[in-house]
């Protein structure tokens, strides 16, 4: 049960209905594709601990709804994320023209600095893509974001866009472009002990006060 | 205790207030807590004590320093007592809202807990009039309806039937929702139709999907097919208005045609879908000669539009109003293009456009449906694939529902966690009539979680309000870990009435006794499953000191496997303990 990680990195999955978020989420955590996967309400979770340039990192990873209608609930999920995977599906412009929107969002909500991948999801569907590779990686350099095309269903690049983004963040933090103690940075230092810290400060203000006037 | 503290509450406030007028008793014991000496003799070094307290332990007498400190103590206990009181009367007045404060007991008369039975479902049927509904409903509460017959029992509790009603008037609420369901089904029908001659004709070909944007084409493309918003924008080809090819030559799917002539008069115009036509890339015209009319017909259209397709319960009267009625509204062409005078033989096919387009809808309504048509499909595809029932012929009944709700409210229009909640009943009823009454008779209470409902954030209040009042200790708990006491993890919850953390057939059972609760005990029931479900892992949530991330993960980790039975049980004594609260106060 208990696991040992040097950090703990908050990602967010982020991007239109029906892209494929959920799958690239079950496809990462547990090396399969949902086949039967329902459409998310509110938010759901997974982790997975993953090892990037020598060091241990825990990534709990946020999938979130995709309707726009239900963004305003998304967002209460978004503080503090340190990383995130924009989807977009490349048989559908719809959810490529929508980027920007979501992108926006992830800068003022989680963080200005949050490291975001654009995920070009359904790789597979080759034949009915609508957006080029080369319109979206323009749009991946005019944004500075990282991009890869994905495919949740044969998990081409999947596990590639996580760690990729999880990198980044790591050599962020060492080139102290990345402060992690800084409040909603979503990083935490994954020792145990660091976590128990915490705790005392509150008991601390519940003691009684030494006088009584 | 009361009592006591009440009698000295004088002394209590006067010591408070220290005024001026203070007697000596109280100067020598300002004293010592102006110099907070009382702790000096312990805390600080004994060499220091002298110089820097004024009033010297020895030369006070010590009995009367221990009543003053009696007194501090005794105060601060009361006013602590009494902002407790103040707090409780305030969230005893908020929750006395939330239950009936009537309690209607699992065994007076005996048996309650049996449930309804099907023994008792037939009786009642050979003598409706003399059963009593709120008896029924008690059994269903403590109970649940035996799953033979939840298909005749459901109709009732979401109140398509009422109970006592006659055979006949029975029939007469069936056929009067048939009629209406196969009238809704041909009006968005028959607007599907047109929206998928207009996607058809935006994409003629696969290789004119690739939009740079900076063509003119598809520049025009995209806002023909995607763009929602901005139906001003869009442009119409006069030249395109070519006989509409036989349906037999199409390549899509069939579409419903046969339907058309069901509608009522409004609707049979649809016959002339064809009439709308977009400009296309490939129409190989230059884009020069189209022109914008668009706002001129919206216009037009806006004030020939008194006629709407009015429900009789008033429910769907946004959603239809954009329907354009067959009225001459363009008899007369309006001056809309801003390029009139230089193109007087465009104006002409404009009027002839116009004159054909009187049958047809505004290009809002279209833009509105197509985006919720996709959405639809979007989500009927993949909802509960993997249980039984939803076989593609099934998912389409889905579908087909689905649209007819949706199309009667275009306002709000199709929201994710709606196929979630139409799915169930429509496993039990299995009758598309029934379950499309059935679901608009749900809505009427499910809407108002959905984003913009405002019932989310009153559920998370009241959530936060009972956990305070029925489990202290967990409410500082959440208090202290901050974050959770805005109780996103029961977001899914409240939306889908429970849907997605059971298993389906414990969704049947949750359901019902949701729905026969709000005439039972509480009109909130869903409020105590979910103090419920807090409740029965509270030990965990507080061994491992979880915070709302720790919280949100748990329960998505838990979703169906819960023990239904044992979280409906909880759930009722939380309504108890709360209405004995209230009927104690």
């Amino acid at each position: 049960m208990a696991e040992t990680y040097d950090f703990l990195f908050k990602f967010l999955v982020i991007g239109s209905a029906g892209t494929g978020k959920s799958c690239l989420l079950h496809q990462f955590i547990e090396n399969k594709f949902k086949q039967d996967s329902n459409h998310t309400i509110g938010v759901e979770f997974g982790s997975r601990v993953v090892n990037v340039g020598g060091k241990t990192v825990k990534l709990q990873i946020w999938d979130t709804a995709g309707q726009e209608r239900f963004r305003s609930v998304t967002r209460s999920y978004y503080r503090g994320a340190a990383g995130a995977l924009l989807v977009y599906d490349i048989t559908s412009r719809e959810t490529y023209n929508s980027l920007a929107a979501w992108l926006t969002d992830a800068r003022t909500l989680a963080s200005p600095n949050i490291v975001v991948i654009l995920c070009g999801n359904k790789k597979d569907l080759d034949p009915e893509r609508e957006v080029t590779f080369l319109e979206a990686s323009r749009f991946a350099q005019e944004n500075e974001l990282m991009f890869l095309e994905t495919s949740a269903l044969t998990g081409e690049n999947v596990e590639e866009a996580f760690l990729k983004c999880a990198r980044t963040i790591l050599n962020k933090i060492d080139s102290g472009e990345l402060d992690p103690e800084r409040m909603g940075s979503g990083i935490q230092y994954g020792d145990a002990s660091l976590r128990q810290l915490r705790q005392p400060r509150s008991a601390q203000a519940v003691a009684p006060q030494p006088c009584g006037c | 205790m009361a009592p006591f503290l009440s009698s000295d509450a004088g002394d209590m406030i006067e010591m408070q207030g220290f005024g001026p007028s203070l007697p000596a008793w109280h100067l020598e014991s300002l004293c010592s807590q102006g110099s907070s000496c009382l702790f000096c003799s312990t805390r600080s070094s004994p060499y220091a004590t002298p110089s820097r307290c004024s009033c010297v332990p020895d030369r006070l007498p010590l009995r009367l320093l221990c009543e003053s400190m009696k007194r501090q103590i005794v105060a601060r206990a009361f006013y602590g007592w009494l902002a407790y009181c103040r707090h409780l009367s305030t969230v005893r007045t908020h929750l006395s809202a939330l239950v009936r404060h009537h309690i209607i007991p699992p065994a007076r008369p005996p048996g309650a807990s049996g449930g309804l039975t099907k023994d008792v479902w037939s009786k009642y049927q050979k003598d409706e009039k003399n059963y009593k509904e709120l008896e029924l409903l008690r059994q269903v509460y403590y109970g649940g309806v035996e799953h033979e017959i939840r298909k005749d029992v459901w109709p009732f509790l979401l109140g398509h039937y009422k109970f006592g009603m006659s055979k006949k008037e029975m029939e007469q609420a069936d056929s009067a929702v048939a009629a209406r369901y196969k009238r809704v089904l041909a009006e968005w029908k028959a607007c599907e139709a047109v929206v998928r001659q207009r996607e058809r004709e935006a994409q003629p070909a696969p290789f004119t999907k690739f939009s740079s944007g900076s063509s003119i084409d598809s520049h025009v493309q995209r806002l023909v097919h995607r763009d929602s918003t901005i139906s001003n924008d869009v442009f119409i080809s006069v030249d395109d208005l070519e006989p509409p090819e036989p349906p037999g030559t199409e390549d899509c799917r069939p579409e419903p045609e046969q339907e058309l002539g069901a509608g009522p008069p409004g609707t049979a115009v649809a016959g002339r879908q064809q009439s709308v036509e977009f400009d296309s890339p490939d129409s190989g015209l230059p884009s020069s000669r189209n022109y914008s009319v668009t706002s001129g017909i919206q216009s037009s259209i806006d004030e020939g539009q008194s006629m709407g397709f009015e429900e009789e319960d008033g429910g769907g009267e946004e959603g239809s109003s954009g329907l354009v009625p067959a009225a001459g509204a363009f008899s007369e062409p309006r001056d809309a293009s801003p390029h009139k005078a230089s193109r007087a033989s465009e104006l002409e096919a404009g009027a002839e456009l116009v004159a054909v387009c009187t049958a047809a809808y505004t290009i809002e309504l279209l833009d509105t449906m197509a985006l919720n048509l996709h959405r639809i499909d979007k989500d009927v595809q993949r909802c509960d694939r993997n249980y039984w029932y939803f076989t593609p012929p099934n998912l389409e009944r889905l579908r087909d529902i689905m649209c007819s709700y949706v199309w009667e409210h275009l306002d709000v229009g199709y929201v994710q966690g709606m196929c979630d909640l139409l799915a169930p009943l429509l496993v039990i009823l299995d009758n598309d009539q029934l379950a499309y009454s059935c679901f608009s008779h749900l809505m009427k209470r499910m809407s108002q979680n959905f984003p913009n409902g405002g019932a989310m954030d009153t559920h998370f209040a009241n959530m936060r309000s009972l956990i305070q009042i029925l489990d202290s200790e967990l409410f500082e708990l959440m208090h202290q870990n901050g974050d959770y006491t805005h109780f996103y993890f029961c977001y899914r919850w409240f939306l889908l009435d429970f849907k997605r953390e059971l298993l389906y057939e414990d969704v049947f059972a949750v359901w019902e006794v949701i729905w026969a609760a709000r005439h039972i005990s509480s009109e909130h029931f869903v409020l105590f499953i979910a103090l419920a479900l807090v409740e029965a892992y509270r030990e965990i949530i507080r061994d491992n000191n979880m915070d709302f991330t720790d919280i949100i993960k748990f329960f998505n980790e838990r979703a169906e496997h819960h023990d239904a039975q044992e979280i409906l049980q909880i759930a009722r004594e939380l309504v108890h303990k709360v209405q004995m609260l209230i009927e104690n106060k």
